[in-house]
């Protein structure tokens, strides 16, 4: 970071002329000048030199005298030195060394001292001297350094901007924000950093504030965005502060980055969101229970009242049909009210993370589902890559089981060859599990809401609750359930993200 | 006789229905089904004319078409079709729960005039028969 000193007033600027006279005067002349200076010949010899100067650069009085000027030179820079004078002393006229900028002095003990430099041609004796002035910079580099200690120790992003858009300073949390080093963005107009259509919009924003400027909100406290060297866009706001520097009228911009606003928001709406489907999921669950626990009972009481009527008119042959249908219902019914604890309680307990391998475990729920059947389908296994996993293995057996029962429960009898399979993929963390069956199918309008509590097909005699256990299950692993079918099939895919897959 | 239709997926509460209904000895003839496609299937196979206003015992809770989405085919299908959208019929849902969202969604429907928790009891076919009697029907 350097502040701007190119233009302006110039502190050490001289007297345009000196009023004609021999050497003796202009040494005075340098004696008395109130700034560090010197007086040299041609070929760069001291001739003279003033106490401020001696002291600068801790010279013993008249130390300097009669020395060459690359005492006083850098030695990297002494080389080329030969060359510049020569050139000054071709064109000569009063200017500042290195068009201004700062250069480094010598001192004799060999410490170097941030000077500005000016120049200035005299004929004298018809010899060309350069009266040369010294203005030490070390002063306003110091508080150019604290301005930029606390500009950078300021958790905000600030620049100043000049009044053809220019960034002259920017400070450390700038630098992270607009993503690129000082240097890379000192080359830039602040335009730059809007996005690409606004930067016309924006050269005409930034002309009429220099025009009419006040401290206030960029774009009405409205987040805007800006675009990092890196590429990266961040919403921010911007507020703007005319300064008046001894360069011209500046604008100090500080930027706020609101990514992490942002990004809190998002997390408390998800949150928010997250919390309603949880109420919702409540909601459905009382609805569902209030249908689906009482149907049974109403059942029963309906059909022990007509056991009633049937026994006051004797007619015990279908008084004992009834007990049986209300006897069968309430049977049934134990095992509902089983599965929906089941349901309740999953993801409520703490399940061991284990090892799994993946293979064996759903090739043992397959034999375990169809130990007693001869007709059942035929089924396959296939894995790419390794299948060991660390997870919650009940957990994800028992999504896994569940699917497997569905596929052989609604496999196709018409079907001259039935079969289910498995597939297993692994990626890194990424881990995938398709069961697939080319059984019946789910119809169209029904697929979206195989997963709700107590769906069931009209084909079986579940209790439509494996679904949603298995939906549960992975979720609570972190998972995703997808669903496609068709008459021809179906296809379960769990996909996890983040799953310890071990080699 | 009034034509009547049971629609229930559980086999023991159709017959629960079935034998309420008997006992009157005012329905007939009683068709069964057990999903709201296979009732649609039904109602529209053709009617008796000289009858009077069907009986239709609708369930909410189904696999696949639930009550609510039968009857709003229903609903759609008698008013596209102006043969059978002359012909009133009288529906009372039979549910389980009387949840205030089904009866609200009952009421919506427009073509419900009776909600009656189950089991269906013989209170029930009265105030189903009542509502025969005030219109004359029967």
């Amino acid at each position: 970071m350097r502040l701007d000193t190119t233009a302006g007033p110039d502190p050490g600027a001289l007297p345009g002329s000196f009023p004609g006279g021999d050497l003796g005067q202009y040494c005075l002349a340098v004696a008395l000048c109130p700034m560090p200076a010197l007086l040299c010949d041609p070929e760069g010899l001291i001739l003279a030199a003033n106490p401020l100067l001696e002291r600068m650069l801790g010279y013993d009085e008249s130390g300097l005298s009669g020395l060459s000027v690359t005492a006083l030179i850098p030695e990297p820079q002494r080389e080329g030195h030969a060359a510049l004078m020569q050139a000054f002393h071709q064109l000569p006229r009063r200017r500042s060394m290195n068009g201004g900028a700062e250069v480094s002095v010598r001192r004799r003990d060999g410490a170097l001292l941030p000077v500005e430099v000016l120049l200035n041609p005299v004929q004298v004796d018809q010899r060309a001297l350069t009266f040369t002035a010294f203005l030490d910079t070390s002063a306003r580099r110091r508080a150019e350094r604290r301005l930029r200690d606390v500009l950078n120790a300021a958790a905000t992003a600030m620049i100043l901007v000049d009044e053809t858009g220019r960034i002259r300073l920017v400070n450390a949390a700038a630098c992270t924000l607009l993503g690129g080093p000082e240097e890379a963005l000192l080359e830039h107009s602040v335009d730059h950093f809007l996005p690409p259509d606004l930067h016309a919009a924006h050269r005409v924003h930034r002309a009429n504030y220099h025009i009419a400027s006040s401290p206030r909100a960029m774009a009405m406290n409205r987040p805007l965005k800006v675009v990092g060297l890196d590429g990266v866009e961040r919403p921010v706001n911007i507020a703007l502060r005319p300064v008046e520097t001894e360069s011209g009228q500046r604008v100090v911009a500080t930027i706020y980055d609101l990514s992490e606003t942002f990004s809190y928001q998002q997390e408390l709406k998800s949150r928010a969101d997250g919390l309603a489907a949880l109420n919702e999921e409540l909601t459905q669950f009382a609805y569902s229970a209030s249908h689906d626990l009482r149907a049974p009972l109403a059942t029963i009481s309906g059909l022990l009242d007509l056991c009633l009527e049937d026994l006051e008119a004797g007619d015990t042959a279908e008084c004992r049909r009834n007990i049986h249908a209300a006897l069968e219902t309430s049977q049934r019914n134990i095992h509902k009210v089983e599965a929906v604890l089941t349901l309740a309680r999953a993801g409520m307990q703490e399940v061991p993370v284990e090892r799994m391998e993946l293979d064996e475990a759903v090739a043992g729920a397959w034999s375990r589902l169809t130990r007693d059947r001869a007709d059942a389908p035929g089924f396959v296994i296939d894995c790419d890559g390794p299948v060991a996993l660390m997870t919650e293995r009940r957990t994800l057996l028992t999504a896994i089981e569940n699917l497997l029962s569905n596929a052989l429960r609604f496999h196709d009898p018409e079907r001259d060859a039935p079969w289910v399979a498995v597939r297993i993929r692994t990626r890194a963390r990424k881990v995938s599990i398709c069961v697939s069956d080319n059984g019946l199918g789910i119809p169209d309008t029904e697929q979206p809401r195989v997963f709700e509590m107590f769906r069931r097909s009209a084909r079986s005699e579940g209790h439509g609750l494996g679904l949603s256990l298995v939906m549960k299950h992975v979720r609570r692993l972190g998972g995703l359930v997808s669903l496609s079918s068709s008459p021809s099939g179906t296809d379960v895919i769990l996909s996890f993200d983040d799953m310890e897959v071990l080699s | 006789m009034i034509p009547t239709y049971i629609v229930d997926d559980v086999e023991s509460d159709r017959y629960i229905a079935r034998r309420r209904l008997s006992k009157t000895g005012l329905f007939g003839p009683v068709q069964e089904a057990p999903g709201g496609s296979e009732f649609l299937d039904l109602y529209f196979a053709g009617t008796d004319a000289e009858a009077p206003p069907p009986l239709i015992l609708m369930d909410i809770n189904m696999p696949e078409l639930s009550g609510f989405e039968t009857l709003e085919a229903l609903r759609l299908r008698l008013a596209g079709d102006p043969g059978t959208g002359a012909r009133n019929q009288v529906v009372a849902v039979f549910s389980s729960s009387d949840n205030e969202r089904d009866i609200e969604r009952s009421s919506a429907l427009g073509i419900v005039q009776h909600f009656f928790t189950k089991p269906l009891d013989d209170a029930a076919i009265a105030e189903i028969l009542e509502t025969y009697r005030a219109s004359g029907a029967l």
